[in-house]
């Protein structure tokens, strides 16, 4: 399966197929997590049910497969369902990144009859005061728990997944006991990026050298499951591209603007103005990005840390202003690993 | 009389068209397939409402084969979609 879902990738990123899209159906929130990345721009309008609608058509026109629903809270919007199955009607499969609090037995009734392929909930601890101060939203944690109990109840395929930050990195063996209990799967990342508008205040949360190098270590944190498919850094490719954005994977904001991936805000076109296939095929931002190799990076192709390295034009951009650029994060991340690796 | 029960693809899935081949997730397990041209003709048609003789009489036409063949290939791809769990028989059509 695995290796047919390699080959697809393959074909798809030689025939330019954006297969993989990240959609953010709004910026709306319920809850106002600390390390958010979202700005709401309150002078635009959000996309409405049938603009999305017309995006959907020309998402499924193009090839688009994987469609992952995510926010803001996707079940803030009202049109939710409306959206979804439509979607479903076009046959997209649908992943769906929720924070679970606004799931009770009669939306997850109906999200079961989405058969997502994916339903992702983030648990930051198993300690509500730990959770709960991150989403800053008291009792949020209950209410998380209780929604993944009734997806898996429903026999959903469900991943938690969890950020990894100064305040819980403690916390996640016990996170991923949690998905293990109830038979989901787990992912957790300690990657914090600035919030859209590149202010950098999330970072101050990040993990210390110190930490990730133990987690890193840790059997736990290198035993998660197999490639994600909607993460643009399981390239799979094997070939000379730093990641899948731009290639098969890229993101629309709630406002119809559309980038390589949603941690590489570089905008290429917007849905309101242009359509899908014009941005994807002919957008110069998306062209150059799309043009970048490995070998042709100026300093990344010569790094000796180089097999060790999830490689992220999109971060580069963010830090730096420049995706040829290394990311001062990546760079440590790798030199983690391989230190991880090499120190056995 | 296999030739009269009617044929839909599983509503559990998702897809595309790729250079004519159907590319399939069965969304009930996540597991991935990629279908053959006959294959995908045959998954195309599955509608709910279409019986296999019927699909049988599309091949011939389509692939310019005789009924022998084309029956021999259908019910040969068919059980192969069956098994994956994407396509299913039934002897009544089927709504939506």
């Amino acid at each position: 399966m695995r290796g047919l879902f390699k080959l697809l990738m393959e074909k798809a990123a030689r025939e330019k197929i954006p297969l993989v899209c990240h959609f953010d159906l709004t910026y709306q929130c319920n809850l106002n997590c600390v390390h958010c990345y979202v700005i709401r721009e309150e002078n635009r309008p959000e996309l409405s049910t049938s603009e999305i609608k017309d995006i959907l058509d020309q998402l499924a026109k193009v090839g688009t497969l994987y469609l992952t629903f995510s926010g803001g809270e996707i079940f803030t919007r009202e049109d939710f369902f409306q959206i979804a199955e439509y979607a479903r009607k076009l046959h997209f499969a649908l992943r769906l990144l929720t924070n679970g609090t606004l799931i009770d037995e009669q939306v997850a009734d109906r999200v079961a009859g989405l058969y997502p392929d994916l339903v992702s909930i983030s648990i930051y601890s198993t300690t509500a005061e730990i959770h709960d101060k991150i989403t800053s939203v008291p009792g949020s944690l209950a209410r998380t728990i209780s929604a993944a109990k009734m997806l898996r109840d429903r026999e959903m395929r469900l991943k938690i997944n969890t950020v990894l930050m100064r305040q819980n990195i403690n916390d996640y063996s016990k996170v991923y006991e949690l998905a293990r209990s109830i038979g989901a799967s787990f992912q957790a990342d300690p990657r914090v990026t600035p919030k859209n508008d590149g202010d950098p205040f999330p970072l101050s949360f990040q993990s210390d050298e110190d930490d990730l190098s133990r987690i890193w270590a840790d059997h736990i944190f290198n035993s998660q499951s197999g490639e994600d498919l909607s993460d643009p850094h399981s390239n799979g490719s094997g070939d000379d591209i730093p990641c899948r954005a731009a290639h098969t994977v890229f993101y629309v904001s709630p406002y119809g603007d559309v980038s390589p991936c949603v941690q590489f805000p570089i905008l290429c076109g917007n849905l309101r103005d242009d359509s899908f296939e014009e941005i994807w095929y002919h957008s110069p931002q998306m062209l150059e990005v799309r043009s970048v190799a490995i070998s042709q990076l100026p300093v990344c192709s010569k790094c000796d840390l180089l097999e060790y390295c999830r490689t992220c034009p999109g971060l580069a951009f963010i830090e730096e202003g420049n995706f040829r650029a290394p990311s001062k994060r990546v760079c440590q991340e790798a030199r983690i690993i391989r230190d991880t690796k090499l120190g056995g | 009389m296999f030739d009269e029960y009617v044929v839909k693809n599983n509503e559990e899935t998702a897809y595309r068209i790729i250079n004519g081949e159907a590319v399939v997730v069965n969304l009930k397990d996540s597991t991935f397939h990629t279908l053959n041209p006959v294959a995908t003709f045959i998954w195309e048609q599955a509608d709910g409402q279409i019986k296999t003789k019927q699909i049988i009489e599309k091949i011939c036409q389509e692939f310019e084969v005789d009924w022998d063949t084309a029956e021999r290939d259908c019910l040969e791809f068919l059980g192969e979609l069956i098994s994956k769990g994407i396509v299913v028989l039934s002897q009544n059509p089927v709504e939506g």
